[in-house]
């Protein structure tokens, strides 16, 4: 048992470390420059540091467990003569690293504060005031006598919270594999985050990691921190249960619900990796772009960014970047559609063309999952940007309803152009040809005649709508009216005629 | 490597003819009429105002007439029966050489008869002089003053349209060369012949949305679509320079990464 403690000790503290301590020694020093604290007010200012412990010790706690999580090894298993022995030396082995990880940062604290005067009481000698004390100060006043005590109660705290994480995340590592732990790792994290911008969603308990971590956060409300042991206690005991009763049994996830059919043989074409990358990072791209343009306006909204994200191009005048966004966000899962409907095009699979019943339910398939792509597509857009502003606590005043309204019409004019994309192919059965002239269609706003603004290629953009331009604009029913109407007449003819020439007809 | 060239022609010859035929057409067209609309100094301003359109579309007019000629080739195995008669580089040399020539010259051509429309086709205009000058309060030529080698614009137009034209040629080349890498490895016509129109307008918008639109393929491609005021001497180069590198990523990938052969192992 000795031999696992001690190998698993040595794992974690190798060349990694320096990393964590170049990182805290350089938080230091730049908090120390302008710090008007005494040292050990310094040392409790640096252990409950919100901006380092969120953003820094957290992730790279999270990565360090990461790195240790390993597949056992069947020669120390077949030693060991209970798993669960096992298993607790390799969690008393995470206890020290943890003491380890915690006071070797302490260390580094202490190293960089050398110099500051001694005063060992909550009381800062401020430059503005005379005698004030930090709001952070007050809260940990209330409970400790000296910046001492309470350093040294915030760092027990926080060895007892990441031993208790990285003990639970061993034991999602014994059932499942690493991948999903890195899954449940991230999203923690993300959670974590959101949850502090959020603080009244951060007051249900079990989900946020740094209730566990750091001290002051249970400090918002009276008997948070007894919950919050509640629950590591629970943390505790439901892997000590599981570890001693069911440690032989396997919790594969349900792979065995994976559908058959041609829609799902055609959604692993469609809902790829790189194909929901490609999405997200323009996406993200043209969200955080359009984010730093309304976060700059005094008292934005949530809907402030919607409005902008969603403006897209008028008619009256033509403006590059505008047109280019508008081609972008409109053509992107267009594109990405055509690029899919060319590989089932030039593949013919002989053995797919046996099994399908008939052309009618061939077509059914196709169309059932590039709109399920294009919703995917829409519910991104909107999720990311309002995830952004929730992050950066932009008020959400009466976002629901236009949220729904520009899912709506982005939904639907971008299933009219993928429907006329797609009455195009099969007509002439060109991507490339067809996927141009969708994209060119555009281009139609650009002219100088009146009625191009009911013309439904680009009606989702505000810049036409009656909220922008007044009077002369769209109306939001009449938007939806025009698209609708399109998108039933092309479905009517898919359904009647069209299908019939799908794919090598 | 001269019959191999005169085969590679064979190939592509009638598309690239046609596409020649339609857009010289239609540059010639866009000369002689749009500049109706403007107030201008110059001739050769016609030419300008005249071929913002097909600025926007240049990647898909050097693209789509050659971009084909390896994918189905690799797609039907055809390369195989290459083997025993050429070496590879050489039969792919050749390939390239066609493509980028006949982008190339194409792009040349259309540029070049709009420059000879606008110079010397259409009636000659009536000079509009719009900037004040704001020491005396007189009129002055924007040209002179404001245009991308203003002087060379003014002067002698048809050296200014000859040089923007080979140049524009040049890039058509390059645009050319990303389809033709593109299709040695991609197994989709689709994305070989919109890969380069698409990172165009990508390049354009994100390099926009970055305050650094100088090193655009766009602004390399029009000098006029910027201020004289924060263009120099590398914008030229930069956007060109960038799609080389991104040409050489996509090598890379394809052949590091991915490790992908050109032709069927």
């Amino acid at each position: 048992m000795k031999v696992i403690v001690l190998r698993d000790i040595q794992q974690f503290f190798n060349g990694k470390v320096l990393f964590l301590l170049f990182g805290c020694f350089l938080f230091g020093i730049t908090e120390r420059q302008s710090t008007d604290h005494s040292y050990e007010q310094f040392v409790l200012h640096m252990v409950s540091e919100h901006y380092y412990l969120t953003y820094f010790m957290i992730p790279v706690f999270l990565l360090f467990t990461y790195k240790s999580l390993e597949e056992d090894m069947d020669y120390v298993l077949i030693r060991s003569r209970f798993y669960w022995k096992y298993f607790s030396a390799k969690s008393l082995a995470f206890l020290l690293n943890m003491i380890g990880f915690v006071c070797l940062q302490i260390i580094v604290v202490m190293i960089v504060g050398i110099g500051l005067r001694f005063d060992n009481s909550f009381i800062v000698a401020g430059v503005y005031s005379a005698f004030s004390m930090e709001e952070l100060f007050i809260q940990y006043a209330k409970h400790f006598n000296s910046p001492t005590v309470a350093s040294l109660a915030a760092s027990a705290y926080m060895i007892v919270g990441l031993t208790v994480l990285s003990i639970f995340f061993l034991m999602l590592h014994h059932f499942w594999e690493k991948r999903i732990v890195s899954i449940l790792m991230i999203s923690s994290y993300i959670l974590m985050t959101m949850g502090l911008k959020i603080p009244s969603l951060n007051e249900v308990p079990f989900l946020f990691i740094n209730n566990y971590v750091i001290l002051h956060y249970n400090f918002t409300s009276n008997g948070k921190f007894v919950i919050s042991l509640i629950c590591m206690l629970l943390m505790l005991v439901a892997t000590g249960v599981l570890i001693k009763y069911c440690w032989a049994k396997r919790f594969h996830l349900n792979r065995k619900g994976r559908k058959k059919g041609i829609v799902f043989y055609y959604a692993r074409f469609l809902f790829t990796k790189r194909n929901v990358g490609i999405m997200t990072v323009i996406l993200l791209f043209i969200s955080l772009w359009k984010f730093m343009n309304v976060n700059a306006m005094p008292a934005a909204t949530t809907k402030d960014f919607l409005l902008s994200m969603f403006y897209g191009h008028g008619v009256d005048r033509f403006h590059m970047l505008s047109f280019l966004e508008m081609l972008i966000l409109n053509g992107l899962p267009i594109y990405l559609l055509a690029v899919f409907v060319e590989t089932i095009n030039a593949e013919q699979n002989l053995g797919l063309l046996i099994r399908v019943k008939s052309k009618r339910s061939w077509t059914r398939a196709i169309l059932q999952i590039s709109v399920a792509f294009m919703a995917f597509y829409v519910v991104l857009m909107v999720g990311i940007g309002v995830t952004l502003c929730v992050m950066k606590g932009l008020p959400l005043v009466g976002v629901a309803q236009i949220s729904m309204q520009l899912l709506a019409l982005k939904f639907l004019e971008v299933l009219f152009q993928f429907l006329a994309f797609f009455l195009l192919f099969l007509w002439k059965r060109n991507v490339t040809m067809a996927f141009l002239l969708v994209f060119g269609s555009n281009v139609v706003s650009l002219l100088p005649m009146a009625w191009v603004i009911y013309f439904p290629t680009g009606l989702s953009s505000l810049a036409r709508s009656s909220l922008f331009v007044g009077e002369e604009g769209v109306s939001f029913t009449m938007a939806i009216f025009i698209l609708s109407g399109c998108v039933v007449c092309q479905w009517l003819y898919i359904k009647f005629r069209g299908y019939q020439k799908v794919l090598g007809g | 490597m001269k019959n191999l060239l005169y085969l590679e022609w064979r190939k592509v010859r009638w598309p690239v003819l046609i596409m020649l035929m339609i857009a010289t057409a239609a540059s010639m067209i866009l000369s002689s009429t749009i500049y109706q609309n403007y107030a201008l100094e110059y001739d050769l301003e016609a030419w300008e105002v005249g071929m913002r359109f097909i600025n926007f579309i240049f990647p898909l007019i050097a693209v789509l007439p050659v971009g084909w000629l390896m994918y189905y080739e690799r797609k039907d195995n055809f390369l195989i029966y290459t083997l025993p008669r050429v070496s590879k580089n050489k039969y792919l040399l050749s390939k390239w050489i066609i493509l980028v020539g006949s982008a190339a010259v194409t792009m040349f051509v259309v540029m070049f008869a709009g420059v000879l429309t606008a110079l010397y086709l259409k009636p000659e205009i009536v000079p509009v002089l719009t900037l004040v000058d704001p020491a005396t309060g007189e009129l002055i030529s924007r040209v002179l003053n404001h245009h991308f080698l203003g002087e060379l614009f003014a002067s002698h137009p048809l050296v200014y349209g000859f040089l923007l034209s080979v140049w524009r040629g040049f890039l058509a080349g390059l645009m050319a060369t990303m389809a033709f890498v593109l299709s040695l490895y991609v197994e989709n016509i689709f994305v070989i012949l919109t890969g380069p129109f698409i990172y165009y307008i990508l390049e354009n918008f994100i390099l926009s949305v970055l305050h650094i639109p100088q090193y655009r393929l766009a602004t390399s491609f029009d000098p006029e679509t910027l201020d004289m005021g924060s263009l120099h001497a590398f914008s030229l180069v930069g956007g060109p320079l960038l799609a080389v590198l991104f040409i050489m990523f996509l090598l890379f990938y394809f052949k590091k990464v991915k490790k992908m052969t050109v032709y069927p192992s």
